[in-house]
């Protein structure tokens, strides 16, 4: 069986001619019991421009090259950290030019493709731009899996974080939940919502009227998916949907700092809570230590009690804001002259996920 | 661990970071108020602000306000805002006289041809300031010291945190034209903080015509060169760890000015911040071992970028201690103390 599944993902590597082609070999390695590892971003440019810039000195130390065509080949040559054989990591590279999405794809360990990822995305920055969904995209997201179809869209897994209510004892914030189920999708986003949990990935099962199984596939809320049956199904449903929120997403981050605004002044967000989340002001120091967590960034707190003002500059992208927290219900992000789609929604997946999961809307 | 008198000393430098901070909200809410149309109960658009202004006087002598406000071609406001006040009532004295500068028909407004038909004169004072201020200008008055032929009013302001956080704009004394301001402003007017740090038309101001705490200018230093670094350097930044860029006070300052001051360069727009405030900030990091001066032009540095983190604490830490040996090598010699920077609550 495993002889059967390489010489499937062989195909599917060699399939960098087009995207038909890769579809085809994709089916294949799922129908021989392979998975495919996808991830998708929205891109600032073309994929031509995002594979010559993999071609520089430091794609070159980090072991990637890259092998231009309609679906871009990359490989990561490299030690895993594990050890073990040492072989390079695939991925096929297709773009959708009309939502300027990107889809990378790969039929290797979900170690290796995270590895592989991890080095795609550190080399292109700002020009790709990871999406990170909140609870209600994602149900939106799936939402539109079925529409028009005689499906039922089954849960079989998930995984949610919570907030953990009594903090003063706990050496943890944030409660993380897995569970083995069979549940209509909407019955476990009605409970997640009804928990004040959100979702950070989801399993499911699409099933026809008829009993047939069309597609299984994992979900996560960075846009990241794992396709063990049905790809055909899934890259025609689920990866059309996804590119629909990643598109709104983007556009909603996009183009709000001073720089690049269309009106010329920066344009503020909003991460807005039903209750008080703040009215403890124990929260504000939880609130700076999660923001001092994230990666790559500088933060300076000008103010730390009875509210909060934060700046932070974002080295990946030289993107800056002023955080604020004035209102025991809500966070303010003044950008900066510069502040990139990419910055600004890796910034509030973190204060999301970290801290509590609010409705990031413009602020008014 | 650091010393007892290092962390006073940083504390009394967050104060004076905050002190700064909070002159600059009170300059930005008093614009808010005056672009808010109280009949609409909305921003009005037409409503220009600058914060800080060459503007000239009939003599033709230069004279630069915190704030202008041009409401229309016929009325417009001028602000000054005073962080502190001189220990002696002379120097109080000759600070509020200041003032009188204002009392002029000026000319620069955003109006077609930069003047306006009448003016008022707002001075805005921390709150703990605001019953001197009153006191003084009061007597001033009463002696004949301070005549003005413009409404001169002076407003206090204060942060207020209960469950929202509010900047308090109160009029402690003199008056306005707009008579619903002044009656607004009469019986203390809190306006949300949120709305002001959110207010995208100003936003982004953070400097005005006084020098700021030096770590506090180093922090928006630190900052606007990873902002303009380009995507082939952030690249060398993230991949390498650090960079060399080279920085022209000159150039800088027009950047820090577009940036975080009253804007781009023009015959109007005040210098700041000042080139020697840069200077100052771009010694701090030569003596840190972040930046390098070119031996052959004074103008010139060069600043290593890395991905440092939690910079106002480390420029704060040494910023104290920088203090604190001088005034110790001062004592040494014999010479008084001189703490450049005051702190209001002392």
């Amino acid at each position: 069986m495993l002889a059967a599944i390489n010489e499937k993902v062989e195909c599917f590597y060699s399939a960098s001619g087009s995207l038909a082609e890769m579809i085809e070999a994709g089916i294949d390695v799922c129908k021989a019991g392979g998975v495919v590892h996808g991830a998708m971003f929205s891109a600032e440019t073309d994929l031509q421009v995002l594979v010559s810039k993999l071609h520089g000195p430091y794609a070159k130390r980090r072991g990637i090259r890259a092998t231009e065509g309609q679906t871009a080949l990359i490989q990561l040559h490299t030690a895993l950290p594990e050890g073990g054989e040492s072989r390079p990591i695939k991925a096929l590279v297709s773009e959708d030019r009309t939502s300027r999405t990107v889809m990378v794809a790969s039929c290797h360990t979900a170690k290796e493709f995270a590895l592989l990822l991890k080095h795609f995305n550190a080399l292109l920055q700002p020009d790709l731009c990871r999406t990170f969904l909140r609870t209600k995209e994602m149900k939106r997201a799936i939402g539109r899996i079925g529409r028009g179809l005689d499906v039922s869209i089954r849960v079989t897994e998930y995984i949610s974080g919570k907030l953990i209510e009594d903090q003063d004892l706990a050496a943890k914030t944030v409660k993380t939940g897995r569970e083995w189920t069979d549940e209509d999708y909407l019955d476990v986003f009605a409970k997640l919502e009804e928990e004040n949990s959100w979702l950070s990935s989801i399993s499911l099962a699409v099933r026809h009227s008829d009993g047939r199984v069309l597609n299984k596939a994992r979900l996560r809320s960075d846009c990241q998916f794992t396709c063990s049956r049905g790809l055909d199904f899934f890259l025609n449903a689920a990866v059309s949907s996804l590119r629909e929120e990643i598109v709104q997403s983007h556009d909603f981050y996009n183009q709000r700092g001073r720089c690049n605004s269309p009106t010329g002044l920066c344009r503020p967000i909003g991460i807005a809570y039903d209750q008080d989340v703040f009215a403890d002001k124990k929260q504000n120091h939880r609130f700076i230590g999660i923001l001092e967590k994230l990666r790559d960034v500088s933060i300076s707190v000008l103010h730390p009690n009875p509210y909060v003002h934060v700046s932070l500059v974002d080295y990946l992208d030289g993107s800056s804001y002023d955080i604020w927290v004035t209102d025991p219900s809500r966070i303010l992000i003044v950008p900066g002259t510069k502040a990139s789609a990419s910055s600004m929604g890796r910034l509030c997946n973190h204060i999301c996920d970290q801290f509590d999961e609010g409705v990031v809307a413009e602020y008014a | 661990m650091i010393s007892q008198e290092t962390a006073d000393r940083i504390k009394a430098i967050r104060n004076e970071i905050d002190d700064y901070q909070q002159t600059v909200l009170a300059l930005k809410a008093t614009a808010n108020e005056f672009m808010f149309d109280d009949e609409v109960g909305d921003l009005n658009r037409e409503v220009k602000v600058r914060f800080g202004r060459r503007m000239k006087k009939s003599s033709d002598k230069i004279v630069t306000p915190d704030l202008v406000v041009t409401r229309s071609s016929g009325y417009g406001i001028v602000g000054e805002a005073k962080l502190a006040l001189p220990d002696t009532k002379e120097y109080q004295v000759k600070e509020i006289l200041q003032i009188k500068e204002y009392d002029d028909d000026l000319s620069g407004w955003d109006t077609v041809d930069g003047r306006i038909q009448s003016h008022d004169i707002i001075q805005l004072v921390h709150h703990l300031r605001g019953p001197t201020v009153r006191q003084l200008v009061e007597e001033m008055q009463q002696k004949g010291e301070l005549i003005l032929e413009r409404n001169l009013a002076v407003v206090r302001f204060c942060t207020v945190a209960q469950r929202d956080t509010w900047l308090s704009l109160e009029l402690c004394c003199g008056a306005l034209q707009d008579k619903v301001k002044q009656a607004k402003l009469a019986k203390c007017l809190p306006i949300k903080y949120s709305l002001v740090a959110g207010n995208p038309h100003f936003a982004s101001v953070k400097l005005y015509d006084a020098c700021p705490p030096l770590p506090y200018l180093m922090v928006l230093i630190h900052e606007t060169i990873v902002n303009e670094l380009t995507q082939d350097k952030l690249l060398q930044l993230r991949e390498e760890g650090r960079l060399w860029v080279e920085l022209n006070v000159q150039d800088f300052r027009r950047k820090l000015s577009s940036f975080y001051g009253p804007g781009e360069e023009g015959e109007a727009v005040p210098e700041i911040p000042r080139a020697n405030w840069i200077h100052n900030a771009m010694n701090q990091f030569v003596a840190m071992g972040w930046a390098k001066k070119h031996k052959d032009e004074n103008d010139t540095y060069d600043y290593e970028v890395r991905k440092r983190r939690k910079l106002d604490e480390q420029f704060i830490r040494v910023y104290a201690k920088t203090m604190l040996r001088k005034e110790t090598q001062k004592r040494r010699k014999g010479k008084p103390d001189n703490i450049r920077q005051r702190n209001l609550f002392e």
